[in-house]
């Protein structure tokens, strides 16, 4: 998979501190085409109307969590191959199975920082 | 041998004192007050705990806006950068903290619930109770795989989730 530092990237969580983090840490490591939303449902609505190239989402978010997220993003016909990434505090072992088996790209365990999500991205996409 | 009658009578007259007894403690529970009138019952523990997430938020958008600031300040030192995005980074403690106090406020809510069910068996008279108005939000399909964050070395390490994404 191709990477390109002004490839657009949806983050998604509840809490509007930890969007803010994400943000800021994808700044530092070199994106700055970022969207927000903060739940799957407002996920699902950006994704239908505007092409990403990565989504990067929080587990725990309701009403629409990201695990069902996932699950829809892998459903859709545009949308099967999308990368995505979990970042969430949810680290049952169980939890991160259920994760892969739906699809997700890749897992982070909150608190992380820019290493961990540089390292993480460049495991979906490789080096940049 | 005692009279039957004066046995039932005194059993009934020590359940009735019992009965008596769970009600006061009960109502001490839903309607305590401290020395100065404020609420000290577990109607306001919710109340409580969704302040110390209010002002831990707004706090940390606080600690925020001033590493952004600095981080805008930093062009001829990126080590001043680095700093400033290392602070953004430990205020992901709110996310966490905020995570578990919602974990504490629904079990909150479940011991309000059957507090609310013991004073209807009780009679339901003797105190005015909220724990109705506190019912738990509504259920997601995987909401029974939500755990929330991990005690320390209760969950797996980003070391072993790696192990799992080869």
């Amino acid at each position: 998979m191709a990477i390109s530092k002004s490839m657009p990237i949806l983050i998604v969580d509840d809490y509007k501190t930890m969007l803010r983090i994400v943000r800021g840490l994808l700044n530092q490591i070199g994106f700055s085409n970022i969207d927000e939303a903060t739940d799957g449902t407002a996920a699902l609505a950006l994704i239908s109307q505007k092409q990403y190239g990565l989504i990067i989402s929080d587990w725990n978010m309701e009403p629409m969590s990201g695990f069902e997220l996932l699950k829809k993003v892998r459903a859709g016909e545009k949308t099967r191959g999308l990368p995505f990434i979990m970042v969430t505090a949810e680290s049952k072992t169980e939890n991160v199975i259920l994760a892969k088996q739906a699809g997700v790209n890749n897992y982070i365990v909150k608190p992380f920082n820019a290493d961990t999500l540089k390292t993480k991205i460049e495991a979906v996409f490789g080096t940049f | 041998m005692p009279d039957q009658t004066q046995v039932m009578l005194e059993e009934v007259k020590r359940m009735a004192e019992f009965i008596a007894k769970a009600r006061g403690e009960v109502s001490a529970i839903m309607t305590a007050k401290d020395s100065a009138g404020a609420e000290k019952n577990i109607n306001h523990i919710a109340t409580e705990l969704k302040e110390v997430v209010r002002h831990t938020e707004e706090a940390t958008n606080t600690i925020m806006d001033h590493a952004e600031a600095l981080q805008r300040l930093s062009a001829s030192d990126p080590k001043v950068a680095e700093h400033a995005m290392g602070i953004m980074e430990a205020c992901s403690f709110q996310d966490i903290t905020g995570q578990r106090v919602k974990k504490v406020l629904q079990i909150v809510d479940q011991v309000e619930m059957r507090i609310d069910r013991l004073v209807s068996l009780l009679g339901g008279d003797f105190v005015t109770s909220q724990a109705a108005t506190l019912a738990t939000g509504t259920e997601r399909a995987d909401e029974h795989l939500m755990a929330g964050p991990q005690m320390k070395g209760g969950g797996v390490s980003q070391a072993d989730v790696d192990k799992l994404f080869p």
